[in-house]
């Protein structure tokens, strides 16, 4: 195990012996794997997914309640079934020991048997902002486009920074297109956007004439893999991923300023 | 005599046609070997996204700032010169596990087209270039 392995796992434990809230995105506990011998370890856990949302606007957002509500539901809904990913390659998993062999590689289907709750809760100071949260901040508008692949110019009602970078959505947008906010903390959570017009039924399609947002079995298998990003992390029995020096502040902070981006949204409330 | 004389020139204009065209189509087929990669090769990020999710890769290259066992995290991949990735990549570092033949024969990287492999090296060096997602 190296030091920085020990570090997390004795903060992990100090926080569970003091009886304090695990922080960070992504809280999991009861982590365990199942092997079945023939080549599929079953990963176990219950997973808490804090996403923050910071109101930016001018004007206020009246509706933002309810839309962070219908963020919770449908985020936790679409997690819900677990994923599965088969020809992974990984170390060899020795269930007596519980642990894994850096020296030996196997190939295994994986199975993730995921609980997972999403909390969408509000904040309302930049110091509720800690190490690698996830956050969602709503803004008046956004003046990034974007060319599709078939040559079409589009207005961005949301923009993300992939794989745990920070999330914006213009509010007018967010009221119009209730699912665009779960469409960019999707993206934070991995998934990339959709393009081709056969599968309008996606929620990650984002050329604005959805029929429906479905969610594939592969893009769920990679969320879960994002979640559990190290899976030899598993074998700690809980897991709360806050690497600070992933400070999503900072990100957040940079992608705001970034003139490329478009945003136009109350300064004063982000000092 | 003259119809004798019309019908040789016929029948030699009919000759040079046949060959010009049997030489224009070999100009044509030297033009598209030039190019190896057929014009249809175009970057779609979702299914590069799509190659590297199939080859599990984010297993052991794990996304951000941390690293595995000490192999290259995600985004260290992402600073690698394009030409040093496809030799790292695809060539040397996995020493042969995902060839036809390999340990890992059922995720194999040389069932990759080269178009494939110039997508997904196109992918790993976005990742470092932070493009926003709509």
């Amino acid at each position: 195990m190296m030091a920085d392995d020990l570090i997390d796992l004795f903060k992990t434990k100090i926080s569970l012996l003091q009886n304090q809230a695990l922080s960070g995105g992504i809280v999991a506990k009861n982590l365990h794997i199942s092997d079945n011998g023939s080549g599929e370890l079953t990963l176990y856990g219950d997973f808490t997914i804090t996403l923050k949302v910071l109101d930016l606007t001018t004007g206020g957002a009246p509706n933002l309640n309810s839309l962070m509500t219908f963020t919770q539901q449908v985020i936790t809904s679409k997690l819900r079934g677990g994923g599965y990913k088969s020809g992974v390659i990984y170390f060899e998993y020795n269930s007596s020991t519980k642990s894994f062999n850096f020296r030996k590689n196997h190939t295994y289907s994986i199975r993730y048997n995921f609980s997972c709750n999403a909390r969408v809760v509000q904040i309302n100071m930049l110091s509720q902002l800690k190490g690698n949260d996830f956050v969602l901040a709503v803004v008046d508008s956004i003046g990034y486009q974007f060319t599709d692949q078939y040559g079409k110019k589009h207005n961005s009602g949301g923009l993300a920074q992939r794989d745990g970078g920070p999330a914006v959505v213009s509010y007018n947008e967010w009221r119009k297109n209730k699912y665009i906010g779960v469409h960019e903390f999707f993206h934070t959570l991995g998934l990339g956007d959709i393009e081709d017009v056969s599968k309008k039924g996606r929620l990650m399609y984002h050329l604005g004439d959805n029929t429906s947002y479905n969610i594939s079995d592969n893009e769920r298998g990679d969320m879960m893999n994002f979640l559990m990003r190290n899976i030899s992390d598993m074998t700690k029995g809980t897991y709360s991923y806050t690497n600070l020096n992933y400070n999503t502040l900072n990100l957040l902070s940079r992608f705001l300023k970034d003139t490329t981006n478009g945003f136009k949204y109350n300064k004063a409330k982000f000092r | 005599m003259v119809s004798n004389t019309i019908k040789l020139s016929l029948g030699s204009i009919l000759f040079f046609l046949f060959v010009a065209c049997i030489n224009e189509n070999k100009i044509n087929i030297k033009a598209q070997k030039k190019n190896s990669l057929p014009d249809s090769c175009r970057y779609y990020a979702y299914d590069a996204r799509q190659i590297i999710s199939n080859l599990s890769c984010y297993n052991c290259h794990i996304r951000r700032g941390e690293r595995l066992n000490n192999i290259l995290s995600f985004d260290e991949l992402a600073t690698m010169d394009s030409s040093k990735l496809v030799n790292f990549v695809f060539i040397k570092r996995h020493n042969g596990n995902y060839s036809m033949k390999g340990a890992f024969k059922t995720n194999r990287m040389d069932t990759l087209s080269d178009c494939e492999i110039k997508n997904a090296i196109h992918y790993i060096k976005d990742y470092g270039r932070d493009i926003p997602m709509p």
